[in-house]
């Protein structure tokens, strides 16, 4: 494939910049983006909590707001659409920082702005320093998944999850700054950071230079007009999307209107040899990983398993996570290092195993997403129905708010699903292939090593790739 | 001061969630789920009268003069394998004689397949009823995790039942089958012991997917006849129920009911099926109101 | 319309030498300004190095004076093309991961020296005009004075450090 081309087909470089539309970068300076979208969301999920809180344990799970919006309609707009597509965008408009975001600032919409700087309620303590980087994010995402046999079934697990979320994010707001919370804790922002670079969509600096000249970096210290990068980015210099939360502050701040939101390829951010670790190759292979599980455990034939993850028994429960988290954690890495052994090893070059391995796991954020994409398929596809009765009869209070409440479960597309499902991995196969070519030409720095160090790495997303089509479309 | 403020914050958020954790958890309102009815009822007349299990019975009068229903069937697509809507619809019929019930279930079916083997699997139908009165909204996602008693009838165990020289394709009895591999196997190598076969109806429960467990005492008879792109299949079994796992089929009551059709041309099996949602199933007692029951 | 800063005249880039320190010294309050709340140690390094930028500023606002007196210079740092020994902390992420030290700043501050020093050697070869030759020879000059004062900060800071 030529050097330099997504595929072959589109140059790495190329960028279509979104905000040259004079309509978008005004929409995107106002204060009331994303305000007015978290507003909507607030609302929504006002709806979705309390549907949990009254909908208690036992209530079916395909008749309650909360689980229909938020494990059927948001996940697979998430892993479908936003994180693909548009990136951090869910983190643009997710109310679950909120109120912990309004404590901070004491302003709704206005910018808290006084003798030439940002002020901020809250004890504004630094994170410690141990704990920045991805690993309680991968640790806590795995614990939630522990917990995955409730969330689509019982209302009120869902509700104490959101609710702990709420509450922690508001806590942490108060005692560290900006988006603390957002960056080391939620566990859904991990692997949205991560796979985020693989999207279409990026928030960057137009020209370096100007930003070089500029004495005020208002961007990252913030102005009158709005605050210093919450996510605490040096937004005229970062290159991947990872921890870029889309809140378009920068674009506000900016005295020369030289932040962009543009299109670009797919993928190129994966590319970006800076910053590369441990826990972010964890959490490609975790959620690789977790992947299988569910798909294992909630639409597989194995109802044992299901029983289990449901809790059924304790000792069975116990045996899901023990199975779980040994799974994710030590037997997917394990294999994943073999490969990437037996990789150094033909390479024939003295790089670091560890260099290796990390290099490697960003080769598998494609496939990953196709996974779930295509996990999100066999939810949306069949249950996508029950959507339009809860929307009608929220609370299952007998409402008909829209005329739907009794629209008939109607499974949608089925028939092709099975090859939607193979058609979406072979797609994510294809760009991980790319990936990984490109990834062991950076590696390994003689072309000859790398084709041969490539090989190995590629045996593992092409075994990877046959047993999900297996596991997807028996 | 600030300080006291921000632990004061930090109190009651924390203090909301344990409280309102507390009530969802622990307070919770189950409320009955605003469910679908079923949205078509069959009527079950009472018929003093038999009909045998042969072709003869399959065309029998009484047919034409109890209600049947055509039913829309979709794929099943919660569990692997996904269905894939081969049968587009059944037609069934049922009555009772204060003593036993009767279905004859009707579908379209270009080849008839009553053998099993590698990469060929038998035409089968199965009526669900589930154990509870009133089931959870649909048959397959919640349908029946509070348990149901489903009759499944199989072309290959009809086969065996009544004799090979019904069946224009005979199925070779003695082979063992599972959908089931060792992931490690090529093909299954676990030992499996056929049962011996007594009726070509198995009487099952379940509790959830995958689940499927044939009761100790099988009471349900049945028998298929295929005929110019056609299966009729009838079943039949005795109103009055002897253990707690049989589905009880009160006359003067409705109940739900569910069917299920497999065409093993087009590889179904296992949850590779087409099904229904619940229907309503209303036994009539002997003296019928007038004109109460619809055609 | 911008200018190379080989167009200028010697008055007119020794002026811009001079903006060029002013704009520094500010950048590196800026970024003291960044990193205050968050690591006082590396804020300190970057008032350091503004303290030292504007008395760079100073030096060559006294050469200035000694060779033009009072004559004003409308040229700036804003009116030529290239961008010259400005400080950027490029990690963009610098301040997620926590990984930005003393060392870090100082290091900064160094490879703009470094930019600088080289970038002006660089026109000294180009130039022609013997006088403007003589200015970039010499600023190059200051500029390795200051790459010196770079270096000798970098050795103070204890080396188990993280970079």
């Amino acid at each position: 494939m030529r050097e330099g081309y997504v595929l072959g087909l589109i140059p790495e470089t190329w960028r279509f910049e979104l905000t040259q539309f004079p309509w978008v970068r005004r929409l995107l300076k106002s204060r009331w983006i994303p305000l007015a979208l978290i507003l909507f969301n607030v609302f929504l999920f006002t709806v979705i909590l309390m549907a949990g809180f009254f909908g208690g344990l036992t209530s079916p799970g395909n008749y309650n707001f909360g689980i229909m919006i938020v494990w059927i309609l948001w996940w697979v707009l998430l892993m479908m659409v936003l994180v693909p597509v548009l990136s951090r965008f869910w983190c643009t408009m997710c109310p679950l920082p909120f109120l912990g975001e309004w404590l901070q600032r004491l302003r709704l919409f206005g910018v808290r702005y006084v003798k030439g700087r940002n002020l901020y309620f809250g004890l504004n303590k630094r994170w410690p320093k141990s704990l920045s980087n991805m690993w309680l994010m991968n640790v806590l995402f795995l614990a939630t998944t522990f917990a995955s046999g409730f969330f689509t079934v019982r209302p009120a697990a869902t509700f104490v999850l959101l609710a702990a979320i709420i509450a922690l994010s508001v806590v942490l707001s108060l005692i560290y700054r900006a988006r603390t919370f957002c960056l080391y804790v939620c566990p859904v922002s991990g692997f949205q950071g991560l796979y985020s670079n693989f999207a279409l969509t990026e928030v960057r600096v137009k020209d370096p230079e100007i930003c070089a000249k500029h004495k005020t970096k208002g961007c990252v210290v913030g102005n009158e007009r709005g605050y210093g990068c919450p996510w605490l980015l040096l937004p005229y210099a970062f290159r991947r999307n990872t921890y870029c939360g889309m809140c378009f502050e920068c674009l506000k701040t900016c005295e020369y209107d030289n932040m962009a939101v543009n299109l670009r390829p797919p993928g190129v951010d994966l590319l970006v040899d800076e910053k590369r670790g441990l826990d972010e190759a964890y959490k490609a292979l975790i959620m690789l990983g977790i992947a299988v599980v569910f798909f294992v455990t909630f639409q597989g034939p194995w109802g044992t398993l299901k029983d289990w993850a449901n809790a059924a028994t304790l000792s069975g429960y116990l045996t899901f996570i023990g199975l779980h988290a040994s799974w994710n954690l030590i037997v997917l890495p394990a294999i994943f290092l073999l490969f990437v052994w037996l990789a150094r090893r033909a390479a024939r070059q003295a790089v670091p195993l560890k260099k290796v391995y990390v290099n490697f796991s960003y080769a598998t954020v494609p496939l990953g997403l196709a996974a779930w994409i295509a996990f999100s398929l066999g939810i949306i596809l069949p249950n996508g129905s029950y959507l339009l009765h809860v929307l009608s009869d929220p609370f299952a209070w007998g409402w008909d708010l829209f005329g739907t409440a009794h629209f008939p479960w109607t499974p949608v597309l089925t028939g092709i699903m099975p090859y939607l499902m193979i058609l979406t991995l072979l797609v994510g196969l294809l760009f991980s292939i790319d990936i990984a070519l490109k990834i062991a030409r950076q590696t390994f720095t003689e072309p000859e090593a790398a084709g041969r160090g490539a090989f190995p790495i590629l045996g593992f997303l092409g075994a990877t790739t046959l047993s999900l089509m297996w596991l997807f479309v028996g | 001061m600030k300080k006291i403020v921000i632990l004061g914050l930090i109190g009651l958020v924390v203090s909301l969630f344990v409280v309102g954790s507390y009530y969802a958890l622990f307070r919770y309102r189950t409320f009955p789920p605003a469910a679908d009815q079923p949205v078509e009822t069959l009527d079950v007349l009472y018929v003093a009268r038999d009909v045998e299990l042969s072709e003869r019975g399959a065309e029998d009068p009484v047919w034409r003069h109890v209600p049947s229903k055509t039913l829309a069937l979709a794929p099943q697509v919660t569990a692997i394998p996904w269905g894939k809507a081969s049968v587009p619809e059944v037609t069934v019929a049922a009555f009772h004689n204060g003593e036993r019930i009767f279905f004859r279930l009707q579908w379209r079916d270009a080849t008839e397949n009553r053998a099993v083997g590698r990469d060929t699997f038998t035409d089968a139908c199965a009526v669900m009823l589930p154990l509870v009165e009133e089931p959870q909204p649909n048959t397959i996602m919640m349908g029946f995790l509070e348990g149901a008693n489903i009759w499944t009838w199989k072309a290959v165990r009809d086969a065996q039942v009544w004799g090979r020289e019904r069946a224009a394709s005979p199925a070779p009895a003695e082979r063992p089958y599972t959908d089931y591999y060792y992931p490690l196997e090529e093909r299954e190598v676990f030992p499996i012991v056929r049962e011996s076969v007594a009726s070509a109806v198995e009487d099952l429960i379940a509790r959830g997917v995958g689940t499927l467990t044939p009761r100790a005492h099988q009471r349900v008879q049945g028998r298929g006849l295929w005929r110019n792109g056609t299966w009729t299949v009838l079943l039949t079994r005795a109103l009055a129920t002897h253990e707690a796992e049989e589905a009880t089929l009160p006359v003067g009551k409705a109940r739900a009911v569910a069917f299920a059709v497999w065409d093993g041309a087009k590889g179904d099996r296992g949850a590779r099926k087409s099904i229904t949602g619940w229907v309503r199933l209303r036994l009539w007692p002997a003296e019928v109101p007038a004109g109460a029951a619809g055609r | 319309m911008k200018r190379s800063l080989a167009e200028l005249s010697p008055q007119e880039a020794l002026a811009v030498a001079i903006w060029i320190e002013e704009r520094n010294a500010r950048i590196y309050e800026n970024y003291a300004e960044m990193f205050e709340w968050y690591e006082p140690d590396t804020a300190r390094a970057f008032r350091e190095m503004a303290g030292e930028e504007r008395e760079h500023g100073r030096r060559l606002a006294a050469l200035y004076a000694g060779r033009y007196g009072e004559a004003a210079c409308e040229v700036t740092d804003a009116d030529i093309r290239e961008l010259v020994e400005a400080p950027v902390v490029e990690d963009g992420e610098a301040l997620i991961y926590d990984r930005a030290s003393r060392r870090q700043a100082l290091d900064v501050g160094l490879q703009a020296e470094r930019r600088a020093r080289a970038f002006y050697a660089e026109l000294a070869e180009r130039t022609e005009d013997p006088a403007l030759r003589a200015l970039f020879d010499e600023l190059a000059h200051i500029e390795s004075e200051h790459e010196a004062f770079f270096v000798r900060k970098l050795a103070e800071v204890d080396p188990s450090e993280n970079a």
